[in-house]
């Protein structure tokens, strides 16, 4: 297993969880990563859906599921499918293996922003978060939030990149602010407002999409490195510290991280004027717009 | 989810039992059960049918066996596909018997038909295939490595039960026919070995599946799931949600409506606090900056519960804890938000503790679990049983454990 693919969904070895050999009817090759909210495999998906591809990936929800979470759960990715965005992740099937809420996706050999599979020039990492941005407008427009925008969710695709994993976490379990790790996994993209309780917004979004796009630019967080052991020590890291920019950020992207974390009346309103924003900023750059 | 014989299995390196399954459905022994309804088999076909005494009940039947007997005599021998197919289309006509169950073989595997209380069960590994409340069930299936079981729905029934002598039963075989029984077992002859083009494979138990033991949550069976949804292509069924609204208004903000409304005093800042509190929990202004009017208003969230492994909850609402709280008819109501926890250790009670929130105070009450709820104050390491029924005020900073699973009371508002 490469580091990218242990990171895919949240960056903690696999090595201490059996892996099953079938996920209802798929053929679980390997696992891909680890993340609290469930795990991610690697499966030969079974002949009933007639796929092309010889490979999906699973994500298998800890936990059981009740039916009515479950159907929840559906909807909310039909939802989401039904957006047919070049930059959001398929996803084939979601189903019950045993108890357990799962669903079936797209397989993306290059990794994710997280732990990409060759090393990415700074303007392919601004091109890979504009269009998780333009991803996050999509869902905002059809009245979805994915709540949980991190690095490792934002996969590179040969041609573009697409944001995946959207946070059912809300919809299998009410009330749930975060459904990662508390650790720099997961808890330093969190607006600290929806730490205290709000639901996610257009503008949390904003702000998660500026975190990521820090980490992955600066390849540091907001606030420096975060416990990995004490999801409590991070939380309350979090809630406790102002976030805080890396000095080695060239200043040009300084100024858009900066505007998605402004207070919420001056933040970038929302994800779509941040995508626009990036790609400007990626074309100034590579000399495509000559001025601007 | 842990479960045994799982590591070091390699599933590239398992034998390609499922390829080897066509030549082995007619080598394989079918033992029928006892019973009043109908058993047949059919070249790569077993079918086990009501039988009702009835003209409707005999000329439906009928139409079945005819399927079976039009694919023997077209000499398939892997007829799965075709006959799922026909069969499905005289379910949904209403021209099947009421109850069936039916395994044939395809190419590289099985389908499976079940109709009414036709059922599929491999009871050596614990599972258990129905059509629920569906008309008809039909599935594509790996050949099972363990006898296969059809019947009519008689839940819980062994193999070996009903068989007059364990050691006779293991010389009956049904090679092709149709006669009276309740059930029929699908099961390679002893010893349990399946001829393959290339040599004898065993089917060796350390390389398949086992069963899982916490009530299948992780199945490790390779059927199709219990249930299962296209996503992809498939619009969502509900009304289409309009958009977001610009800003920090966000997913639920028609639900702060119905919150509880609770008095306080606002923050320079708008931000309605706990008059006991002296700074502003959102933004921490003093609230001596405050407006000084005491005010009505939708109560904030009163802070998280955060848990052992990360995940954290926001106490916007009050919560029922436990292993299956939605057993609970205030949780179905939508009184109380229920909170799974799962562990392994079994002693959370199904309906464990609750949390409630009144006016600015966060109580826990132990709901008479059998292994009841510890508390310990910030810092503390003494633990302390609750009473069960008796709520105590959570204070910030409290540490709650339930069975293996603990998680700490992060307070936004109150003393700091």
């Amino acid at each position: 297993m490469t580091a990218s693919e242990a990171e895919l969904i949240g960056g903690r070895s696999t090595t201490e969880h059996p892996v099953p050999a079938h996920i209802a009817d798929y053929q679980v090759q390997r696992a891909l990563g680890y993340g609290n909210s469930g795990r991610v495999y690697l499966a030969r998906p079974p002949r009933r859906l007639g796929l092309a591809e010889e490979f999906v990936a699973v994500k298998l929800f800890n936990g059981p599921c009740a039916d009515s979470a479950y159907e929840r759960g559906v909807e909310e990715l039909r939802a989401v499918s039904a957006l047919d965005s070049p930059y959001l992740a398929k996803v084939y099937e979601a189903g019950l293996a045993g108890d357990s809420f799962f669903y079936a996706m797209h397989y993306v050999v290059l990794g994710s922003l997280s732990a990409p599979g060759r090393p990415l020039s700074q303007t392919e990492v601004l091109l890979a978060v504009s269009h998780a941005a333009s991803a996050a407008h999509a869902l905002h427009e059809a009245g979805i939030a994915h709540a949980a925008i991190k690095p490792s969710n934002v996969l590179i695709g040969a041609r573009s990149a697409a944001l995946s994993d959207l946070g059912l976490g809300r919809s299998l379990r009410p009330g749930l602010t975060m459904t990662g790790v508390a650790t720099s996994g997961t808890v330093e993209y969190v607006d600290p407002s929806v730490l205290r309780g709000d639901s996610p917004s257009r503008s949390s979004e904003v702000w998660a999409l500026g975190a990521t796009l820090h980490r992955a630019v600066a390849g540091v967080g907001l606030y420096g490195e975060l416990s990995d052991s004490e999801p409590l020590v991070a939380i309350r890291g979090v809630m406790s510290a102002n976030p805080t920019l890396a000095r080695n950020l060239p200043q040009d992207i300084t100024a858009i991280v900066q505007a998605c974390l402004d207070s919420p009346d001056r933040r970038i309103p929302t994800a779509g004027e941040l995508a626009l924003r990036i790609t400007d900023l990626a074309q100034v750059r590579e000399g495509i717009v000559s001025g601007g | 989810m842990s479960r045994a014989g799982g590591e070091g299995t390699a599933p590239g390196s398992r034998p390609r039992v499922a390829a080897t399954t066509v030549p082995a459905f007619d080598q394989m022994t079918v033992t029928v059960r006892p019973g009043s309804d109908v058993v047949a088999r059919m070249p790569g076909v077993l079918l086990v049918a009501r039988s009702a005494d009835t003209h409707e009940g005999d000329r439906s039947l009928r139409a079945v066996l005819n399927l079976l007997e039009a694919s023997r005599e077209g000499g398939i021998r892997a007829p799965g596909y075709r006959l799922s197919r026909a069969l499905r289309r005289l379910i949904e006509d209403g021209a099947a018997p009421s109850d069936l169950a039916l395994v044939a073989a395809t190419d590289d595997g099985l389908t499976v038909v079940l109709a009414g209380a036709g059922a599929l069960a491999v009871s050596e590994r614990g599972w258990r295939l129905t059509c629920e409340s569906a008309m008809v069930l039909v599935r594509e299936v790996d050949w099972p490595p363990a006898p296969l079981l059809l019947n009519l729905g008689q839940p819980g029934c062994e193999i070996g039960e009903g068989m007059p002598d364990s050691r006779l039963a293991r010389s009956f075989d049904l090679r092709a026919g149709v006669v009276p029984g309740s059930g029929a077992i699908l099961a390679s002859p002893p010893p349990p070995h399946i001829t393959t083009p290339t040599g004898t494979v065993a089917l060796d138990s350390d390389r398949l599946p086992a069963p899982s033991r916490d009530g299948g949550s992780l199945s490790a069976s390779p059927f199709p799931p219990r249930r299962f949804d296209r996503i992809h292509g498939i619009g969502p069924t509900g009304r289409r949600r309009p958009a977001l609204p610009r800003g920090v208004a966000g997913l639920e903000s028609a639900e702060a409506v119905s919150r509880a409304r609770v008095r306080g005093y606002r923050c320079r800042d708008g931000h309605l606090n706990d008059p006991r509190t002296l700074f502003c929990a959102i933004c921490g202004i003093r609230m001596a900056e405050s407006t000084g009017v005491f005010v009505e208003g939708p109560r904030p969230p009163l802070g998280l519960l955060v848990f052992d492994n990360g995940a954290s909850f926001s106490l916007d609402e009050n919560y029922l804890l436990g292993r299956e709280p939605d057993v609970d008819e205030r949780v179905r109501a939508g009184q109380l938000r229920p909170l799974v926890l799962f562990d392994t250790s079994g002693v959370i009670s199904r309906r464990h503790a609750e949390i409630r929130l009144e006016d600015w105070d966060v109580l826990l009450v132990d709901c008479g679990s059998a292994n009841g709820t510890l508390v310990a104050e910030r810092e503390a390491t003494v633990w302390s049983a609750l009473v069960p029924g008796q709520p105590i005020r959570m204070l910030p900073s409290m540490q709650v454990r339930i069975g293996e699973r603990s998680f700490v009371f992060e307070s936004l508002h109150g003393a700091p």
